[in-house]
């Protein structure tokens, strides 16, 4: 069951307050302080689509990794993949 | 924000590595701002700032979506932090020719960015950069509110923009949406 409300704290002066869902991800201005406030959280439908393949990715390096080398195989591809992900997720 | 001139020129910096550059120059070929995207951020971040020392940001314009398709913008004033409005791109309407939509405050239409024609758009997909893009800006009642038209220059993009002086829709949103267009549509080309 997915919420239509999403809690927004004003970096600004500290209100917290509700937006629509559909402006997760994006700025909506502060109704105390009327100044702009990040929306949290990601309504990406396509991206969505990507982070699963990128899932499906590190597993299938991971086998890949495993049936050539076996453990190292999967620490340097699989992990590697998987440090890839990350970076990418935190540069979001 | 104060923008009065009623003529903009928007000109990409032709040598970057990192993300686009942008210089806008006013109708009498003043340094206006300089806007440049931010490199390595999954989502759009685009800032316009006074000049290129980049001390002072008028401007700055946000993804709301990771994936450009149908993404939309939030356009926050950089001096009063206060939100002025957004541009969401229409997904699948921009395969065939590239539609927007200004919103305001409240995510609610208030007009919408067109290329000139459905031919011209076709033909600008086969025949790629060698017809310049041109848009229209029109407000909910039809009114016209701006044109963007690109220049024919193979090697550096510029965009003109002509607000009208009746125009309804704020005006720093109206620039901030031509930079969002070249920005984005230049990078497609």
């Amino acid at each position: 069951m997915t919420s239509e409300v999403i809690r927004v704290d004003c970096e600004h002066c500290g209100e917290v307050f509700q937006a629509a869902e559909k402006m997760a991800g994006g700025i909506t201005n502060c109704p105390r302080c009327k100044k702009a406030a990040t929306v949290p959280g990601l309504r990406d439908g396509w991206f969505r689509f990507v982070q699963a393949g990128m899932v499906v990715g590190v597993i299938a390096l991971a086998m890949v990794g495993w049936h050539n080398a076996g453990p190292a195989g999967v620490l340097v591809l699989g992990g590697g993949a998987a440090l890839l992900c990350g970076l990418i997720y935190l540069a979001m | 924000m104060s923008i009065k001139d009623n003529r903009y020129v928007i000109r990409r910096k032709v040598l970057t590595i990192f993300g686009q550059k942008f210089h806008v120059y006013d109708g009498h070929g003043q340094l206006l701002g300089y806007s440049q995207q931010k490199a390595f951020k999954l989502k759009e971040d685009i800032r316009f700032y006074t000049d290129e020392t980049m001390a002072e940001e008028k401007l700055l314009i946000m993804a709301r979506q990771v994936i450009d398709f149908a993404a939309a913008y939030d356009v926050v004033n950089g001096e009063t932090k206060e939100k002025i409005g957004a541009c969401r791109r229409k997904g699948w309407k921009s395969i065939m020719r590239d539609s927007w939509e200004i919103l305001d405050n409240n995510d609610q239409p208030i007009a919408k960015v067109q290329e000139d024609s459905m031919l011209m758009a076709t033909l600008r997909r086969f025949l790629s950069n060698l017809i310049p893009q041109h848009y229209h800006v029109t407000n909910n009642a039809g009114a016209l509110q701006a044109d963007l038209r690109v220049r024919f220059n193979p090697f550096v993009y510029k965009m003109e923009v002509d607000i009208a002086p009746e125009a309804t829709v704020d005006r720093a949103l109206l620039l901030a949406v031509a930079i969002l267009i070249a920005a984005i549509e230049g990078r497609q080309k």
